[in-house]
C-alpha cells in the first residue's frame, strides 16, 4: 500500500538525509524534533478567537496538536445564539433605514448622495449577513480545512522535522487597524450630527461598525489562510528546487568537503511525497475557494462601492464653491474610509496572487529537474503531464479571477463610476438653476 | 404573428407611463423580439435532423459507458434542484405575461393577444429549455464519471482491481473516450443553439433595461398613477427575466467547474507509485484529452457563457440603465 511504503521509509530518510534536506533545514534541524504545539494555532489564535466569539466559526475541540475535533453541544448552542442575536440586530437596522428612525443621519447632504449611502448601507449588512449565513453553512468545511492543514503539517514534520513559519503577524496588525478605523469612524459621526442622537442612531452606528469590521476581518482571515497554503506550496517548490542543476552546483560550492555524489537517488521517493503534499494543498486551496467565495464577493461589491461613493465625496468636497471652507470632518471620513477598504483588498488579492503563483511554480520548477537525469524522466513525466495548461485560479464565484490585478481593475472601475456620477451632479445642478431662473 | 406584432405596436405604452422615450424603447424591443422569432423557428426547423443525431449520440454515450453507473446518475442531487428551478422558472415566466390580464376591465382583444403571446414566448422559451437540459445533462453525465474516476483513484490499490489492472487501463480508456466525445457532443450542441442563446439574451437584456427603465421613471413621481401595485407589477418581470437567464449561466459554469474536477481528479493519481505501465499510460492518454480539449460555450464566436459574461451583462444592464437615465434627467 502507498501510504505503509512510505511509512517504512520514513526510519532510513531520519538517518541519512539528503543533501537537499540539509541544505534547506541547516541548524534548525535538531531545534524542532520535538512536537511542539502546531505553529498554525500561534499565529492565527486571535483571528480565529475573534470569529469563534462572534460566532463565525464554530468553538472546535483540539483534540491533540495535529487534529481538532467537533464542537461540543454548550458551544454549537453559543454560536447559534450568537448568531441569531446579529441577525436580530441586522433586521432591527434594516427596519431603521426603511423607516424614518435613522434619518438623522442623513441630513447633511442632497438627493442624490443620501440615496448613495443608503445604498451602502444596505450593502454593508447584505455582506455582513452573507458572512454570518455562509459561515454557518460551511462552519463543517472550515474545520476539515484547518484538519487538513494540520494533517500535511503532520505528514512534513514526520518525513523533515521541519515545523512552519507562517509569518501571519500581519493579520493582527490588520485586525487592530479595522478597530481603529471603525471607532474613528464612530466618532466622526457622532460629531458630524447637528443635533443631539436619539438611541435608535445610537444603536444603528455602533452595529453598523461591528458589520464593517466583521466583513472585513473575515476577509483578514482568509488572507491568512492563504498565507499558511503559501507557505507550504512554497516548501514543497523548495524541496523540489533542490533537485535542480544550478541548486546542486551551489551547493556543491557551499559544501565543500560534503560532497554528494548520487543525490538524485532520493528523489523517487520524495518527488512522490511532494505530488501527494501538493494535490493535498491543492484541495485545500479549492475547497477555501468554494467556501469564501460568495463571502468575497458580497465584500468585494460593498467595498467597491463604497470606494466609489467616497472617491466622489471627496471629489465634491475639494472642488466644491458653495462652502466657504472645506470640512475637516468629511475629509477624515472620507480618508479613513478609503484607507480601510484598500488595505484590505489590497492584502486579499496579494495573498490569493501569492498561492496562486506558488502553486503554478511547482511545474516549472519540475521541468528544469526534467533535463538532470534520463532515469526520473519518467517521474516528472507523471505530474508534468497532468499539471500542463492546467493552471489553478482563485475565482470569485466564476465571476472574476482574484489575483494582483484586480486592485487595478477595480479602481479603474472606480475611475469610470466616478466619471458618470460627476456628470450627475454636474446635470443636478444645471438642473436647479434651470428651475431657479 | 403579424397581427399580434400590429396589435402589440398599437398598444405602444404598455405601462402606461405617459412618455415618449419609453414609448419609443417599448417598440423597439417588440419589434426586436418579434423579429427573433422568425429565424428561431426557421433554425429549428432546417436542424431537426441533427437535432436526433444529438439525441441518439447522448442515448449511446449512455449505453456505452454509464450502463453500469445508472445509480450514480440517479444519485445527481444538483441535477434535480437545478430542474425543479427551471420548472419554477418557467411556471413565473407564463404567469408574469398573465399578470397583464388583470387590469379592472380586460377586453376580449387584450385576452386573445396575451394567450397568443403566451404561445409565442412558449416557443422560445422550449428553445431555451431545451438548450438548458442538454447541458445540465451533460453536467451529470460528467459528474457521474469524476465519482467513477474518484473510486479508481481511492482504492487502485485494492487486491480486488490488482487482479483486473489490465481493465482498470481499459476502463481509463474508454472514460477518456467518453470525455472527448462529450466535449464535441457539447461542441456540437452548442454550434445548433448559439442563434438562439444570442437573441435570447440579446431580448432579455433588452427587455430588463427597458423594465429597469420604467421602475425609474415610476419611482420619479412624474407618471400619473403611481401605486406600489404597479412598480411591483413592472419589477417583477424584471425579477423573472433574471431568474431565467441566470439559471441559463448557471448551469454552464456548473458544467465547466466540473469538467475542470476531472483534470484534479487524475492530479491525484500522480502521487500513487505502484501502477502498472499500461495504466500510467492511460492515464497521460486521459490527461493530455483533458489538457488539450476544454468545454467551453462558444456562442457565435462572441462570447463564452459562464459567469464572467453573465457578471458583464448585469453590469451592461447597469450601465445603460445610467445612460438612459442621464439622457433623460431633465424630464425625470
Amino acid at each position: 500500500m502507498k501510504h505503509s511504503n512510505w511509512f517504512n521509509n520514513m526510519p532510513y530518510n531520519k538517518v541519512k538525509p539528503s543533501a537537499v534536506q540539509l541544505h534547506n533545514i541547516g541548524y534548525n534541524e535538531f531545534l524542532h524534533r520535538i512536537p511542539r504545539d502546531s505553529s498554525i494555532f500561534n499565529d492565527i489564535r486571535t483571528t480565529l478567537f475573534i470569529l469563534k466569539a462572534t460566532g463565525l466559526l464554530p468553538f472546535y475541540e483540539e483534540i491533540s496538536s495535529y487534529e481538532v475535533g467537533p464542537p461540543t453541544k454548550p458551544n454549537i448552542f453559543y454560536s447559534y445564539f450568537i448568531r441569531g442575536v446579529v441577525q436580530a440586530l441586522t433586521i432591527f437596522n434594516l427596519y431603521n433605514l426603511v423607516t424614518s428612525g435613522s434619518a438623522q443621519l442623513f441630513s447633511s447632504y442632497s438627493d442624490t448622495d443620501n440615496v448613495n449611502k443608503w445604498i451602502e448601507f444596505l450593502l454593508c449588512m447584505l455582506a455582513h449577513s452573507t458572512t454570518v449565513i455562509i459561515c454557518a453553512r460551511n462552519s463543517k468545511s472550515f474545520l476539515k480545512i484547518i484538519n487538513e492543514i494540520l494533517k500535511v503539517d503532520e505528514d512534513v514534520f514526520d518525513r523533515f522535522g521541519t515545523a512552519f513559519e507562517n509569518r501571519c503577524g500581519f493579520s493582527l496588525k490588520f485586525i487592530v487597524g479595522i478597530c481603529i478605523c471603525q471607532w474613528y469612524l464612530i466618532i466622526l459621526t457622532v460629531l458630524e450630527a447637528s443635533d443631539s442622537l436619539n438611541m435608535n442612531s445610537y444603536i444603528f452606528i455602533m452595529f453598523n461598525a461591528v458589520q464593517n469590521g466583521m466583513a472585513a476581518i473575515f476577509i483578514v482571515f482568509a488572507a491568512a489562510l492563504l498565507r499558511i497554503v503559501k507557505v507550504r506550496f512554497a516548501h514543497l517548490n523548495s524541496i523540489l528546487s533542490g533537485y535542480t542543476y544550478n541548486q546542486q552546483r551551489k551547493q556543491e560550492h557551499f559544501a565543500g568537503r560534503e560532497r554528494f555524489r548520487n543525490t538524485m537517488e532520493t528523489f523517487p521517493e520524495e518527488s512522490l511525497f511532494t505530488y501527494r503534499m501538493h494535490n493535498k494543498l491543492l484541495r485545500i486551496y479549492r475547497s477555501i475557494n468554494d467556501c469564501c467565495s460568495l463571502i468575497l464577493v458580497a465584500y468585494m461589491g460593498y467595498a467597491f462601492y463604497t470606494i466609489t461613493t467616497t472617491t466622489y465625496k471627496l471629489f465634491v468636497q475639494i472642488t466644491t464653491q458653495s462652502y466657504p471652507q472645506i470640512s475637516y470632518n468629511v475629509l477624515q471620513t472620507c480618508f479613513t474610509w478609503l484607507a480601510m477598504h484598500t488595505c484590505v483588498l489590497a492584502l486579499l488579492s496579494r495573498s490569493c496572487g501569492q498561492v496562486t503563483d506558488e502553486a503554478n511554480w511547482t511545474s516549472q520548477v519540475l521541468a528544469r529537474v526534467y533535463s538532470k537525469s534520463k532515469d526520473h524522466q519518467n517521474i516528472v513525466d507523471k505530474f508534468l503531464t497532468k499539471s500542463v495548461k492546467q493552471e489553478v485560479q482563485f475565482t470569485a464565484y466564476g465571476f472574476f479571477v482574484i489575483d494582483n490585478s484586480t486592485l487595478f481593475k477595480i479602481f479603474s472601475a472606480v475611475t469610470t463610476y466616478l466619471v458618470i456620477l460627476i456628470q450627475f451632479k454636474q446635470l443636478e445642478d444645471s438642473k436647479t438653476v434651470n428651475n431657479s431662473m | 404573428m403579424a397581427f399580434l406584432l400590429a396589435v402589440y405596436a398599437s398598444l405602444d405604452d404598455a405601462f402606461l407611463t405617459g412618455d415618449p422615450l419609453a414609448m419609443i424603447l417599448n417598440r423597439l424591443a417588440a419589434y426586436m423580439t418579434f423579429s427573433a422569432l422568425l429565424p428561431m423557428w426557421w433554425v429549428n426547423w432546417l436542424r431537426r435532423q441533427r437535432l436526433q443525431d444529438l439525441f441518439n449520440e447522448f442515448a449511446a454515450i449512455e449505453a456505452d459507458f454509464f450502463y453500469p453507473y445508472r445509480h450514480l446518475l440517479a444519485d445527481c442531487t444538483t441535477y434535480d434542484n437545478y430542474l425543479l428551478w427551471k420548472g419554477l422558472a418557467s411556471l413565473l415566466q407564463n404567469l408574469s405575461i398573465f399578470y397583464t390580464t388583470t387590469v379592472e376591465t380586460p377586453s376580449i382583444l387584450l385576452i386573445i393577444f396575451t394567450c397568443l403571446l403566451t404561445i409565442l414566448t412558449n416557443v422560445v422559451l422550449l428553445v431555451a429549455t431545451h438548450f438548458y437540459l442538454v447541458v445540465l445533462h451533460t453536467y451529470r453525465l460528467i459528474w457521474a464519471l469524476n465519482r467513477r474516476l474518484e473510486a479508481i483513484a481511492a482504492d487502485s490499490i485494492m487486491p480486488r482491481l490488482c487482479q483486473r489492472r489490465h481493465l482498470l487501463s481499459v476502463e481509463i480508456d474508454t472514460m477518456a473516450s467518453i470525455y472527448a466525445r462529450l466535449i464535441s457532443l457539447c461542441e456540437r450542441y452548442t454550434r445548433m443553439h448559439q442563434l438562439h442563446l444570442l437573441l435570447v439574451i440579446g431580448s432579455v437584456t433588452a427587455s430588463n433595461i427597458e423594465v429597469l427603465f420604467y421602475v425609474r421613471l415610476l419611482w420619479s413621481g412624474k407618471v400619473a398613477e403611481r401605486t406600489s401595485f404597479n412598480v411591483f407589477a413592472t419589477f417583477q418581470i424584471f425579477v423573472v427575466n433574471l431568474l431565467g437567464f441566470w439559471l441559463t449561466i448557471t448551469i454552464c459554469e456548473l458544467a465547466l467547474v466540473e469538467s475542470r474536477k476531472t483534470s484534479a481528479i487524475l492530479r491525484g493519481f500522480s502521487a500513487k507509485p505502484k501502477l502498472t505501465l499500461n495504466v500510467e499510460r492511460s492515464l497521460e492518454c486521459f490527461a493530455i484529452i483533458c489538457s488539450s480539449t476544454k468545454l467551453r460555450f462558444h456562442i457565435c464566436g462572441l462570447f463564452d457563457i459562464n459567469h464572467l459574461t453573465g457578471l458583464n451583462v448585469l453590469s451592461t444592464m447597469i450601465l445603460y440603465l445610467i445612460y438612459l437615465v442621464q439622457y433623460y434627467h431633465d424630464n425625470l
